[in-house]
């Protein structure tokens, strides 16, 4: 049954994960920034630019990936700051989908009683597979 | 390194991205609210069995299989511990469950939150949902190749 209290409570619980990312969003975007500006973003884009090839990403995606792991809104936030074409967003988004906040939820699935390492392995394989298949299949740039 | 630039900057893209993900979270939560009240997941759930099987995984899973996939890997995880009490999953079983949720969970709002940023939603959903299937199912061949060969091997050692 749905009742007012049913709205109530989704929109308690919304403002409750929105308050929460402000706590993540900000300093992420921040730090990007100063990245940025201080032009070492240039160097780890530089860096990341030949293994992030593999799935038709710039150097930049390492980023993403890495905020993403502190919360999925920190990569997110990231990724919608950066200038990626279409194709590089959805390549991006399946990957980081596929894995982010890894410590955490295989803490979680550990607890849980399933083989944690095996768990975030296979993840990690799998993230980069599809992001490698997704490059050749997907046309554009 | 210009210091009030960067502080602008923060501000403006901290404002444009928390707006965009608000406008999305609050009536996407309330939607999986509304479903859950009205009892949704457990009509998908009962209509899953098949899936279940297909994993090699019982009956009862299918629940805690439908959470995970709908909601996440903390809701999905608690349902799975109260349906393992009794349902008592082999540790294969249950490396099988939290493998396909590993790969495949939160769907509705991580997908949701990832168009509104400018992604193909349809593919990041089939792709996502095509890379649990596959690795799910490797890894259960993968494992069904050992049984078979500890169980050839036990018979020779005795």
């Amino acid at each position: 049954m749905i009742t007012w209290q049913t709205v109530v409570r989704g929109g308690n619980k919304a403002i409750k994960i929105v308050l929460s990312l402000l706590k993540f969003i900000i300093p992420s975007i921040f730090l990007m920034k100063v990245l940025e500006h201080s032009g070492l973003l240039v160097i780890i884009a530089n860096f990341f630019a030949p293994i992030m090839s593999y799935i038709g990403l710039p150097g930049e995606g390492a980023l993403v990936f890495l905020f993403g792991q502190v919360t999925i809104y920190s990569g997110i936030a990231v990724l919608a700051m950066l200038d990626f074409t279409a194709k590089q967003i959805t390549i991006m988004s399946t990957v980081l989908c596929i894995f982010h906040v890894v410590v955490l939820e295989t803490a979680v699935i550990t607890k849980s009683g399933a083989n944690g390492l095996l768990n975030a392995g296979t993840r990690f394989v799998a993230a980069l597979l599809t992001g490698f298949i997704l490059n050749l299949i997907i046309p554009g740039v | 390194m210009d210091w009030s630039r960067v502080f602008v900057e923060t501000f403006n893209s901290s404002c444009s991205t928390i707006l965009r993900i608000t406008l999305i979270v609050i009536p996407l939560l309330i939607l999986i609210e509304c479903l859950k009240d009205m009892g949704w997941l457990e009509k998908i759930a009962t209509r899953s069995h098949g899936i279940t099987k297909l994993f090699g995984l019982p009956g009862e899973s299918a629940i805690g299989l439908i959470v995970g996939l709908f909601t996440g890997i903390v809701f999905g995880s608690g349902v799975i511990m109260q349906i393992q009490e009794e349902a008592k999953m082999t540790k294969t079983q249950m490396n099988v469950l939290f493998l396909f949720i590993g790969i495949c969970h939160g769907i509705i709002e991580e997908t949701v939150v990832f168009t509104a940023v400018g992604a193909n939603g349809f593919v990041v959903f089939t792709s996502r949902l095509a890379a649990a299937i596959v690795f799910t199912f490797a890894y259960m061949w993968i494992m069904r190749a050992v049984d078979r060969r500890t169980s050839k091997v036990e018979p020779k050692t005795r």
